[in-house]
């Protein structure tokens, strides 16, 4: 077979990659959003960091592409068949052992390809939260997820109570998963769910008997914002 | 024997290397920002580390809002203790780290030994599955649990393989202890030692040397366990009743579909990994011997485990599929290697 035909798929590589460069980035942003778009589970995490990481992407792609173009008109006159070279299977071998190189061979080529994406968007990522404090990084990072509490009024408590005294969090109806979050944000303090039918000051005494390291109350009985009060003493 | 190194085989070295790098960099740069990290095995290793003590009281206490309650004690343990000697957050991911790359090692070597063509590359493929080590969260991910339960099973088949099978059942105890998955791997593995361990075929004394192992250390947690109130958690074993199996049915194709798209189609954490397991297993000239003696069969019936849970799963719809799938897969990915790579006349590692 002639090489330029053996390596056609290093030509539709390139042609592929150099046609969605020339999209520009916009275009680029455009397929990110249709992936996450048709990938249930990535949707809440598309932000708009992301999209500005995949602008940035847009050398990488194109270098790819122009890379691939090039390598199959270079390989190709010089007669070199670029699969054979690369995965180095041997012409001897049966038919069925080439085709089993060659898969695994492709998940290989696929991965390898797929570290300079990735690594490029994690450096970019790291490179817009350089210079903020592990705190910082960490509100900003925890604020990804759609379904977690707002963060900023329990940092500001945090920082308030200096991580000491118990907080008892009441809760009228069902826990829920925030409050799993809030008691790990709030670790090495503790913060304990109480569920009551009715969200009323007149049962402190009670609430104060049963967790004395308490300092703390959080009324969670409705949709304001979070700001626990301090227990006064008995 | 292949001696040379290919062009392919060299670019995926350095790719691993960087990739490994990288990972060392965002565990030490990134904190733990993954929901798991942070609310499981993180915040159950912190628990531990701050109370010096296992089951702590406030595991036992309704009010202190902590999920899994009954969760395996042996990962938070381990991360306790890299908390104890290095105390910030880069501690917690470094134990599954340390298991990817024992078990990206322990491949490189066995894998070639097997196969000698396509050992190396297929050792490759499994360092290089990349959403593993840059994850949207720059390599949260890096250090989920099942990292390490995958390095415990990998571990149990090498010494069945070794004739070791007392052994085995330790290794697949740790599994176990370490995820909840692993009570249903652990004997998948061990019953898989009548059909082969070390130069012992179709007998019963290594499947009773390594239950009796595994028993040994899996029953005394499992009576700790009970004594630990269940909350915020599935609560799978008390679904698994015929009413729950009924009425979960109905959404059974739904969620066979969605296992499918997840690890093909939507692969997000094993890029095309599953792709390769398939072809290469079906265009292997010893399919029912990589089934059988290559224990790849426990591939395929954990999977069947899996869409029973899902099916009875309290979660909505195929959420929890889409959410969990793919990172469940990865226990069983050393061992698929393992079992493509199965070869009768091969000698087998000693230990």
């Amino acid at each position: 077979m002639s090489p330029w035909r053996s390596n056609a798929w290093l030509l539709a590589f390139g042609i592929a990659l150099t046609g969605l460069a020339s999209q520009g980035p916009d275009g680029l942003v455009v397929v990110a959003r249709d992936i996450y778009g048709r990938l249930p589970m990535l949707a809440p995490v598309f932000r708009a960091d992301h999209e500005r990481q995949v602008r940035a992407l847009l050398p990488v792609v194109a270098t790819l592409g122009l890379g691939s173009l090039a390598a199959y008109a270079l390989a190709s006159r010089r007669s070199v068949a670029v699969w054979a070279w690369l995965v180095g299977v041997p012409s001897v071998a049966s038919r069925r052992d080439r085709l089993r190189t060659s898969i695994v061979a492709s998940v290989v080529v696929y991965s390898i390809l797929v570290v300079p994406l990735r690594l490029g968007r994690d450096v970019l990522r790291e490179w817009e939260l350089s210079g903020l404090s592990d705190r910082d990084r960490r509100l900003r990072l925890y604020g990804v997820h759609s379904r977690e509490p707002d963060y900023g009024p329990i940092e500001e408590f945090r920082r308030m109570s200096r991580g000491e005294g118990a907080l008892l969090v009441v809760r009228r109806g069902q826990p829920t998963f925030d409050d799993v979050f809030l008691a790990a944000y709030l670790f090495p303090q503790r913060a304990f769910v109480r569920l009551l039918p009715e969200c009323s000051p007149d049962v402190l005494p009670r609430l104060r008997a049963e967790r004395p390291t308490a300092d703390w109350v959080e009324w969670a009985c409705g949709d304001g914002r979070f700001a626990p009060v301090a227990i006064g003493p008995q | 024997m292949k001696q040379t190194w290919t062009p392919l085989e060299r670019a995926g070295l350095g790719a691993a290397a960087l990739v490994a790098l990288l990972m060392a960099w965002t565990i030490v740069r990134v904190p733990v920002v993954s929901v798991d990290g942070r609310t499981l095995w993180g915040f159950h290793a912190r628990l531990i580390h701050d109370t010096g003590r296992y089951p702590s009281p406030e595991l036992g206490d309704p009010g202190f809002p902590i999920p899994h309650r009954q969760y395996p004690p042996l990962l938070p343990l381990l991360d306790a203790a890299a908390l104890a000697a290095l105390p910030v957050d880069t501690a917690l991911r470094l134990v599954p780290w340390l298991s990817y790359l024992a078990v990206a090692l322990l491949l490189s070597f066995e894998l070639p030994r097997r196969d000698p063509e396509r050992g190396r590359l297929l050792a490759l493929a499994y360092a290089l599955m990349p959403t593993l080590v840059l994850s949207e969260e720059g390599g949260a991910d890096a250090g989920v649990a099942d990292t390490l339960l995958g390095a415990w099973v990998l571990g149990a088949a090498l010494l069945l393989d070794a004739g070791r099978p007392a052994l085995a059942g330790v290794v697949a105890a740790a599994g176990a202890l370490t995820k909840n998955e692993g009570l249903a791997l652990g004997p998948l593995l061990l019953a898989s030692a009548f059909v082969r361990c070390g130069d012992e075929r179709r007998r019963f004394g290594p499947i009773l040397r390594a239950t009796l192992a595994f028993a040994a250390l899996v029953l005394p947690w499992l009576w700790l366990r009970a004594a630990i109130p269940s909350g915020l958690d599935e609560g799978y074993l008390s679904r698994l009743t015929l009413e729950q199996l009924a009425a979960g049915a109905p959404r059974g194709p739904e969620v066979a579909l969605q296992m499918v798209r997840v690890g093909f189609l939507h692969p997000q954490r094993a890029g095309l990994f599953w792709w390769l397991a398939v072809l290469l297993w079906w265009t292997s000239s010893r399919r029912a011997f990589a089934l059988l003696d290559g224990r790849l069969a426990i591939v395929p019936a954990y999977v069947a485990i899996l869409f029973v849970l899902y099916i009875v799963s309290p979660w909505p719809g195929v959420a929890h599929v889409q959410l969990s799938f793919e990172r469940l897969l990865l226990h069983v990915a050393p061992l698929a290697l393992l079992g493509l790579t199965a070869r009768p006349a091969q000698p087998i590692m000693r230990i």
